[in-house]
């Protein structure tokens, strides 16, 4: 019976998250210059009027997943978890004002506010990966240990986790360009896109030698952290990408001349798939921060005795699951 | 202590997300307020450099503002309703209505020599011929006036003004600031909020200049040279190709870059003539600069009087719309809605073998046209060009061999000057088109605010032998795949 309860929430949010993937953290940006319409016609949401089955679809997504968060709401009440109460209200309510920017971003018409809400989208989502590990088998299955690695762990992974979201805050405002921004304010923040970029690389890769290096180290860490930093290696590029096809190749980078004859195509296709990939990406990034530190705090946070209640229940699973990520 | 570790580690994050919170505070602050347009502030601080004073907010800054925003509009609402073709063109109407008499009086003379059962056919026919005659003088006239009144259209500006969005009908609104605004900015300054990294600049439109046109030195662009660079793009640059869009959005981008070109171009007229007065009796005494201090202290108080009220009546004067329209509105409203008149005809091209044509191309490349000296001898564009090149809309406000007050130009929005670069024509490439005729006029005419001049020595044919010669009989070299160096074999030698 405990074992049931403890499954269905896992499929259950599972499938919350993946709902989530595909409707919140892909279109998660306001498409402000209004691409990718057609192509993509799941993915982009604001911009109504322009593709009204666009933004119905977005806001219909929206509305399941606020409905799924009522859902694990009223289940978390009925099987009387109070940590699980907190996690569901604390969703809940997440959702609800994530749903009240993407509409006074449509109403108000604000680039401010298409900025938050492309900012707090991806943080809601990272709860919700967070949520999910929380609630997983495989979390359960971890056994606390005292490793010498366990500070570095901790600090990698949520220093990670932060850089990550902390990325996205600075791409949105390199993707969702005020009118009435300086250039200057615009250098410095692709200037610190660049930098943050790096640093989320060298956490990332740091963090996955350190996993490798460690014998000892949780499997799942590993191979998460491994994931990482191809996510990450593959983003810079998408990030250069996404550059060039909006703005030409990046006059900072060598090798201009080989794209002497590159025209920049306005909403093609092309473009959109690139700078949409770059944000999903981004956001499966900082999706995989949040799991590794929500593995890592597992793990390694002995100190701290608030975790014991969850886990004395379900020490008896085998270590096979713990590749399920 | 992993807590402690936490903590320490949190501390560059900490100063990074301080820089965060400033920046977003910023723009909050920022993006509160309804769109504007910039004044020009470079060309005012160019103006009060050479004048050696301050302008004075009341009676210089103001009224331009003013005039502008009479004849403009503001981003979210442009305005034409100053816009009387009996005012900006008092030329053409008043022949118009001339014509119109006459064609009425022979009109009226036709029907009643009708009505006369003895008419003579053909004098029927001569008045017939002379009603023909005024019309088509009447339809040309209609037809100069149709080109004034369709430079710049209203809904076609509100389709390209405003936020981004659209209408009740569904027409969209704010395509301006959809696509162009993040390089080209609110006031098509070119200094967008991406404008620093892109290389070339985006285009400022201010100045009314562009490079990529079918018109002489000096001369506007036409509609068509601008929406052939709306739709095409600029390759190697980051300015995109908008084909995508439906054709009505094009024309209404058009229009808004000639509508901000015409604005810009005013806002220096008038900054020109303004700062030309001196305002020194009217200013606040901390404004006055020593000589003008002086000055006023040398008058009594009834000379102070009287010029104060001459001035303010001149001002005023300049203020009225019965004035700014004919005399500095009109004739930037002429050229552009003429720039049809000034395009260059390109000739037939003459019929020779085409490596004869580029034999003859490269002896005039390095000859006669000079081409070499600043493309260099193997047109890679590496020639010995002058150290001191810079583009006009740099040259506003950079003078290369004076630089002193390029700080507080920078201080004031302006881009950090860069040399101008001749074109490496063995890309195989040309940002203005490839097409011959686009050729064709860039060398005909030149850069306009580049610094390629118009090859008047070169006849129309030999013109076409150098684009034979540059488009055809340069070698490509695609940078990706260097031409091989052909190996010697080392066997046959021995």
């Amino acid at each position: 019976m405990v074992l049931v309860c403890a499954t269905f929430p896992l499929i259950w949010i599972g499938g919350l998250v993946t709902t989530t993937k595909s409707g919140m953290a892909v279109p998660d940006w306001p498409s402000t210059y209004g691409y990718n319409m057609f192509l993509y016609p799941w993915q982009t949401w604001v911009f109504g009027p322009y593709d009204l089955f666009l933004e119905h679809g977005h806001r219909l997504l929206a509305s399941t997943v606020g409905f799924l968060c009522l859902m694990f709401l009223g289940l978390a009440l009925w099987r009387k978890d109070r940590s699980l109460i907190t996690l569901s209200l604390i969703a809940l309510g997440l959702v609800l004002a994530q749903g009240v920017l993407g509409g006074l971003r449509v109403v108000w018409d604000k680039t401010t506010i298409a900025r938050v809400h492309g900012c707090v989208g991806p943080l809601f989502f990272g709860y919700l990966v967070y949520v999910e590990c929380f609630t997983s088998r495989r979390i359960k299955n971890i056994v606390p240990q005292d490793s010498r690695w366990g500070g570095t762990y901790l600090q990698l992974s949520i220093a990670l986790m932060v850089v990550a979201w902390l990325q996205i805050v600075l791409g949105s405002l390199i993707r969702h360009v005020p009118a009435a921004m300086t250039h200057g304010m615009f250098r410095a923040s692709l200037i610190f896109h660049v930098i943050t970029a790096l640093l989320v690389a060298i956490l990332a890769t740091a963090l996955c030698a350190v996993s490798w290096s460690d014998k000892k180290g949780l499997k799942l860490v590993r191979y998460t952290a491994t994931f990482t930093v191809l996510l990450v290696l593959g983003q810079i590029m998408l990030g250069i990408a996404a550059y060039t096809v909006k703005y030409g190749w990046p006059t900072f980078l060598p090798g201009a001349a080989n794209f002497d004859s590159f025209v920049v195509q306005w909403e093609s296709g092309l473009q959109s798939i690139i700078v949409t990939g770059h944000v999903a990406v981004g956001s499966l990034i900082l999706a995989c921060g949040v799991s590794l530190a929500a593995y890592c705090i597992r793990c390694y946070w002995i100190t701290s005795g608030q975790h014991e209640r969850t886990s004395s229940a379900k020490s008896n699973s085998s270590s096979g699951k713990e590749v399920m990520a | 202590m992993q807590i402690s570790q936490a903590l320490a580690f949190g501390g560059p994050y900490r100063a990074g997300g301080l820089v965060l919170a400033v920046m977003i505070g910023a723009i909050l602050g920022c993006s509160s307020e309804p769109a504007k347009f910039e004044p020009n502030r470079i060309a005012m601080y160019k103006a009060e450099l050479s004048l050696g004073t301050k302008l004075d907010p009341t009676y210089q800054v103001q009224p331009i503002e003013k005039i502008l925003t009479e004849t403009f509009g503001t981003p979210d609402k442009p305005d034409l309703s100053l816009w009387d073709p009996k005012k900006l063109v008092p030329d053409l109407a008043e022949e118009r209505a001339d014509i119109q008499t006459e064609y009425d009086e022979i009109k009226a003379e036709l029907d009643k020599a009708l009505k006369d059962p003895d008419l003579d056919p053909e004098d029927r026919a001569d008045i017939e011929a002379d009603l023909a005659d005024v019309k088509k003088d009447l339809d040309a006239v209609d037809k100069q006036i149709a080109a004034v009144e369709g430079l710049v259209q209203l809904d076609m500006l509100q389709m390209a003004a405003g936020p981004y969005g659209s209408a009740e009908d569904g027409t969209p609104r704010g395509l301006y600031r959809q696509h162009c605004v993040h390089c080209h900015g609110i006031t098509g300054n070119g200094a967008g909020p991406t404008a620093a990294f892109l290389n070339p600049y985006p285009r400022d439109f201010r100045l009314g200049k562009f490079k990529w046109k079918s018109t002489t030195t000096g001369a506007p662009p036409t509609h068509d040279d601008l929406k052939r660079v709306i739709t095409n793009g600029v390759p190697g640059t980051a300015m995109p190709s908008f084909k995508l869009l439906p054709a009505e959005e094009i024309e209404a981008l058009t229009q808004y870059v000639t509508y901000l070109s015409l604005r810009g171009e005013l806002e220096r007229n008038l900054i020109l003539d303004f700062s030309d007065i001196d305002v020194a009796v009217l200013k606040p005494a901390g404004m006055q600069s020593e000589e003008e201090k002086e000055y006023v202290e040398s008058l009594s108080a009834d000379e102070l009087k009287e010029e104060q009220t001459g001035l303010k009546e001149e001002l005023a004067e300049l203020s009225d719309p019965e004035i700014f329209l004919p005399d500095y509105l009109a004739p930037i409203v002429t050229k552009w809605a003429f720039a049809d008149k000034n395009v260059t005809d390109v000739p037939e091209k003459p019929e020779v073998v085409l490596d004869e044509s580029i034999v003859h191309g490269r002896d005039l490349f390095f000859k006669k046209g000079g081409c070499a000296t600043c493309h260099g001898q193997s047109a890679l564009g590496d020639g010995q060009t002058a150290e001191m090149f810079y583009d006009d809309w740099t040259e506003e406000y950079y003078d290369p061999k004076n630089p002193e007050h390029l700080e507080e130009f920078l201080a004031l929005g302006a881009l950090p000057p860069r040399k101008l670069q001749p074109r490496n024509l063995r890309l195989g490439n040309f940002r203005g088109g490839r097409r011959p005729v686009d050729v064709y006029w860039r060398i005909r005419n030149g850069i306009e605010g580049a610094k390629m001049p118009a090859a008047q020595q070169l006849t129309e044919e030999e013109i076409w032998h150098v684009v034979d010669f540059v488009r055809k009989g340069l070698p490509y070299d695609s940078l990706s795949q260097p031409p091989e160096h052909v190996q010697e074999n080392v066997r046959v030698r021995n």
